[in-house]
């Protein structure tokens, strides 16, 4: 007993004293109810952005920015300032205002949808099978936004790594 | 902007003199080193992303782009390889498998030589007399070009007819301007520059 209640004020320690590092909707099919990333008077953010899927590694700005309380645009741009994806969120909708003709790809697309949407909204209502499970990752916190998110997609081997430029 | 797009073409003997012109002083350069501007104009969400750095050029085929500011980041092109370096990584492609890079080099390395003005088969061209530059509007014929850019822009210096910045513009009403500032023509650049092992 005194073992395990030593071995839990060590692990609380531990966990305590890490950098602030929330995995947030580990399982989104688990029911369980982060926090969404972005909240409160949070605006817009700029992120240095490093998308990897299967062997294609492309790179550059993602922009998230609240346009109402309802609808945000999330565009994603290489280092070049070719966009790459342009995103509309409205609370119940989900339009593409452009994508970059190799990233046009029903999947790809539909987990943006989902996975961008839980960042935003905190929303997990996407249509979801067990291939399509994300996990994210967010560390650091400036004003209302994260420093640092991650968002993998073993299952599609996809990796998203947002690194705070601005806000 | 908008004035820009009202003015007439050039006559064709004068857009043709110019033409000669460009490919006479791009003939000629064998080295580019420029510090540049690159700014990501966002209309709809009248946003502004701004990036710097420093760009060289060798002859024939390289390319080395290195930007600063607000990340270090990393581009090299030597003939079909491509280098990539971030923070975190360093990755190695051949330009021929890389379509966004192999579009971009092309037009990167064909504004630097004079070559996209005569590129006939992948351009529509018209070029403009400006107060302080030529500007030469390019319109991709190229279907998949297309999809990404509506318009390449190139603004070429009156005096030395070398490229002081360029538009890469898409459909939305987006684009992208480099600017090119502090330019040395043809110094002596090390082929280290270029190494993308």
């Amino acid at each position: 007993m005194k073992n395990s209640l030593f071995v839990s004020v060590i692990l609380i320690l531990i966990y305590a004293c890490s950098p602030a590092k929330n995995t947030i909707g580990v399982d989104p099919l688990s029911g369980n109810s982060p926090s969404p990333c972005f909240a409160g008077t949070f605006e817009k953010a700029l992120y240095k952005a490093s998308l990897d899927i299967k062997k294609q590694h492309m790179g550059g700005f993602l922009l998230i920015k609240k346009i109402s309380d309802s609808v945000h645009r999330i565009v994603f741009a290489n280092e070049i300032g070719m966009t790459l994806f342009d995103l509309g969120f409205h609370s119940n909708q989900f339009k593409v205002y452009f994508v970059f003709e190799p990233l046009n790809k029903k999947i790809l697309l539909r987990l943006f949808e989902k996975d961008f949407r839980q960042l935003i909204f905190d929303d997990k209502t996407g249509n979801l099978n067990l291939l399509m499970k994300t996990q994210f990752q967010s560390e650091g916190q400036q004003g209302q936004v994260p420093l640092k998110i991650t968002i993998s997609n073993p299952g599609i081997k996809m990796k998203l790594d947002l690194t705070l430029i601005s806000q | 902007m908008t004035g820009i797009a009202q003015h007439n073409p050039m006559q064709k003997k004068d857009a043709e003199n110019v033409k000669q012109y460009i490919t006479e002083a791009t003939r000629n350069v064998t080295t580019i080193q420029s510090e540049f501007i690159q700014e990501k104009e966002l209309s709809v969400l009248s946003e502004k992303i701004i990036s710097k750095g420093i760009f060289y050029f060798k002859k024939e085929k390289q390319l080395r782009w290195e930007y600063l500011v607000p990340f270090k980041y990393l581009i090299i092109i030597n003939k079909d390889k491509l280098l990539v370096r971030d923070d975190n990584s360093e990755n190695r492609f051949n330009l021929q498998s890389n379509k966004v890079f192999r579009e971009i080099n092309n037009i990167i390395m064909g504004a630097i030589q004079g070559t996209l003005l005569d590129d006939t088969k992948n351009f529509q061209s018209s070029l403009f007399d400006e107060n302080s530059c030529y500007l030469c509007k390019l319109v991709p014929i190229n279907s998949k070009l297309k999809e990404s850019l509506s318009e390449i822009w190139l603004y070429f210096n009156k005096n030395d007819y070398t490229v002081d910045k360029l538009d890469l513009r898409e459909s939305s009403g987006d684009y992208t301007r480099i600017t090119f500032v502090s330019k040395q023509i043809n110094t002596p650049l090390p082929d280290e520059k270029f190494s993308v092992r």
